[in-house]
């Protein structure tokens, strides 16, 4: 800790230093520069492509709460995704609801779906817990089926309009865009409060946390709710997007492309998601436009990663960066591996992997 | 009241089938602990296996058989085959183990796209299960019949393995201490292929006997999956009497809801579900 603090200090001091204190923060307002001035420089196929990208990454970073900050790995995200449009489009198609209120009754909806739906799977845990999401998730598709009077069976429900503010592809793109930054602002703000610093001290070890009076039901579910909230955003930002909803928006390949992404980019990092879904959608655009079967290139990618290439791309970046700094904590990313292995046992306490939980910050 | 019973009954023949997909799957987590994901998959092409061969070679009584010989060992070997080739990477890291199901699920339901195209199949009944059974004012399908018997006799059979004899106590063991197991000088890896061959080779049976009573179409693997899972959750996972109990909950809902209330019929499955995990998390008879 001393150590660490007259680093800081020497950093502070020399220009080199501060600059590489406030290099990250300036890469992230680079980036959204560079987003925002977007539709300038792309035809509109790609901006849509580029919109796409923003939602999905959205839905992947809400999984990542769960996944890389609490331990939890949902396979029923589509559920919360999927709720939220269905209800911002029955409203607006069938209630000719405006657009505030559509958006923000789907928002509520996914909100409410994920305290009740968190409240029934935490009672269980790892694999457990993944089994009763996705079940959870699949009785949502079954009913987003066969309940046609309100969500129009297999053909979905399609014409749904934005406003005119936002009406233009580039203005939706700006939309999203403004949503996603503060959505981000929002859960890294939160990752780093104290109740982050207790989620991931849950997903080290439920049992020290609970010996050390933490209520873990209470904050996985609280955590659970968030995640849930957020998969809701992008699903209402997806009705907007694609102007209307069918069954596939829940079905269990969009819950499974969500995980992916977050392996992909890397586990309990904050933007590897982001970089998954960037990786994801465009593969998807491209094999829709040249081969097809896309389900059968996701299995393969799923497998693929799962066995070759599991800490994903950010986490192999921040691992190779802290080997070159010297330091013994890998990086912030948490391999598939340890999450599995903690999981397994639920109560395991010192799993070798993953940021230490600060003792200040726990008692 | 007729309608009622004749529809309890055809629940009860559905019920059985989603015990034959339970407890393949119930099977393999119970000793793996290897939440097989591509279960459904493996019913999936189980049916198209069987399909194929009658339409091959023509349905007579003995291309039926045939046929669920050949679904039920082909899905046997196949499940091997990923036991062996695909999950050997993952070994006893459960989610590894799920997501890579899953990824398989995904390529078997889209290739089973790809060959047997989205038109639905109708399984051409042997001619031992034409008509049906008629007690009075009652008729029950022969091969409703067949299927619940089928259930009744894997059941029955898989209880016997497992509670009686030397095999069911090495797998029992296996289940509470593979590492000892092993120690004792058991290939504790043959009994793990033993089973998965076992539990792939159930969903392949049960894909026959689906494509039997209901007939073969795309999708059918999402929803299998969907009912089994709900199947396991109620009644515990790696528990043989729990999915007797789940897939007679699940099949008695499910039925009544598609004459009842089509519209909600999954929507009636969340119900048991809830009540049961606010009570039990781990299911009626799962062990913690």
């Amino acid at each position: 800790m001393q150590l660490q603090r007259q680093l800081q200090e020497v950093r502070e001091r020399s220009w080199s230093g501060r600059v590489r204190l406030f290099l990250p923060a300036l890469m992230c307002v680079g980036a959204v520069v560079l987003l925002a001035y977007a539709p300038y420089l792309i035809s509109n196929f790609y901006l849509n492509v580029l919109t796409e990208i923003l939602i999905y990454g959205l839905l992947a970073t809400s999984i990542n709460i769960l996944m890389g900050y609490t331990g939890l790995t949902s396979l029923g995200h589509a559920a919360f995704f999927g709720l939220a449009a269905y209800t911002g489009a029955f409203l607006s198609l069938k209630n000719h609801a405006g657009f505030l209120n559509a958006f923000l009754m789907g928002l509520v909806v996914a909100t409410l779906a994920s305290v009740v739906f968190g409240a029934i799977a935490l009672r269980a845990t790892g694999i457990y817990f993944l089994m009763i999401t996705l079940a959870l998730n699949m009785l949502v598709y079954g009913t987003a089926f066969t309940l046609s009077p309100i969500t129009g069976a297999e053909n979905g429900m399609y014409g749904v309009e934005r406003p005119d503010l936002i009406f233009q592809d580039y203005q939706f793109y700006w939309f999203t865009l403004a949503v996603l930054v503060i959505s981000f602002i929002v859960i890294w703000r939160l990752v780093r409060s104290p109740f982050g610093l207790t989620l991931r001290g849950i997903r080290e070890s439920e049992s020290r946390m609970r010996t050390l009076g933490y209520n873990v039901f209470l904050h996985k579910l609280i955590a659970f709710t968030i995640s849930g909230f957020f998969a809701g955003l992008a699903g209402v930002l997806y009705v907007y997007f694609r102007s209307g909803v069918s069954p596939a928006t829940v079905d269990l390949p969009v819950s499974v492309e969500g995980v992916l992404e977050v392996i992909i980019g890397g586990i309990g990092t904050l933007f590897g998601p982001m970089l998954g879904a960037a990786i994801i959608v465009v593969a998807r655009e491209l094999v829709s436009l040249q081969i097809g079967r896309w389900p059968t290139v996701l299995g393969v990618v799923l497998i693929v990663i799962v066995i070759f290439a599991r800490n994903g791309i950010l986490g192999a970046y921040q691992e190779w960066r802290a080997r070159r700094r010297g330091q013994s904590a890998p990086s912030t990313a948490i391999s598939l591996t340890a999450l599995s292995a903690s999981e397994q046992s639920g109560t395991a306490d010192g799993v070798p992997s993953g940021e230490p939980v600060p003792q200040s910050d726990v008692t | 009241m007729e309608l009622l019973l004749t529809l309890i009954l055809g629940g009860i023949a559905y019920s059985g089938l989603l015990f034959l997909v339970a407890s393949g799957f119930t099977l393999i987590f119970g000793l793996l602990r290897v939440a097989n994901l591509a279960h459904g998959a493996f019913y999936l092409i189980g049916a198209y296996l069987g399909y194929d061969v009658v339409r091959y070679f023509g349905s007579t009584n003995v291309t039926f058989w045939v046929a669920g010989l050949a679904a039920t060992l082909g899905m046997g070997i196949f499940g091997v085959l990923v036991e062996r080739v695909l999950l050997r990477f993952v070994r006893g890291q459960e989610l590894l183990e799920v997501l890579i199901t899953v990824g398989l699920a995904l390529i078997m339901a889209d290739l089973a796209l790809v060959v047997f195209t989205s038109d639905p199949i109708t399984f051409h009944t042997p001619p031992f299960l034409a008509g049906r059974l008629t007690i009075g004012n009652f008729a029950y399908p022969w091969d409703h019949l067949f299927v619940l018997l089928m259930s009744i006799l894997v059941g029955v059979g898989l209880w016997f393995l497992t509670a009686k004899t030397r095999i069911g106590a090495v797998i029992r063991a296996g289940v509470d201490d593979a590492e000892m197991v092993s120690a004792l000088g058991i290939n504790i890896k043959a009994v793990f292929s033993a089973v998965f061959f076992l539990g792939a080779a159930l969903a392949g049976l049960a894909g026959v006997s689906g494509a039997l009573i209901l007939g073969v179409a795309p999708g059918d693997d999402s929803l299998i999956l969907r009912l089994g899972l709900v199947v396991v959750i109620l009644g515990g996972l790696g528990s043989l009497t729990g999915a007797v109990i789940g897939s007679l909950i699940v099949g008695l809902v499910f039925t009544l809801g598609t004459v009842y209330l089509p519209e909600l019929q999954y929507f009636l499955l969340f119900a048991p579900m809830v009540m049961m995990l606010a009570v039990r998390p781990r299911g009626l008879f799962g062990r913690a």
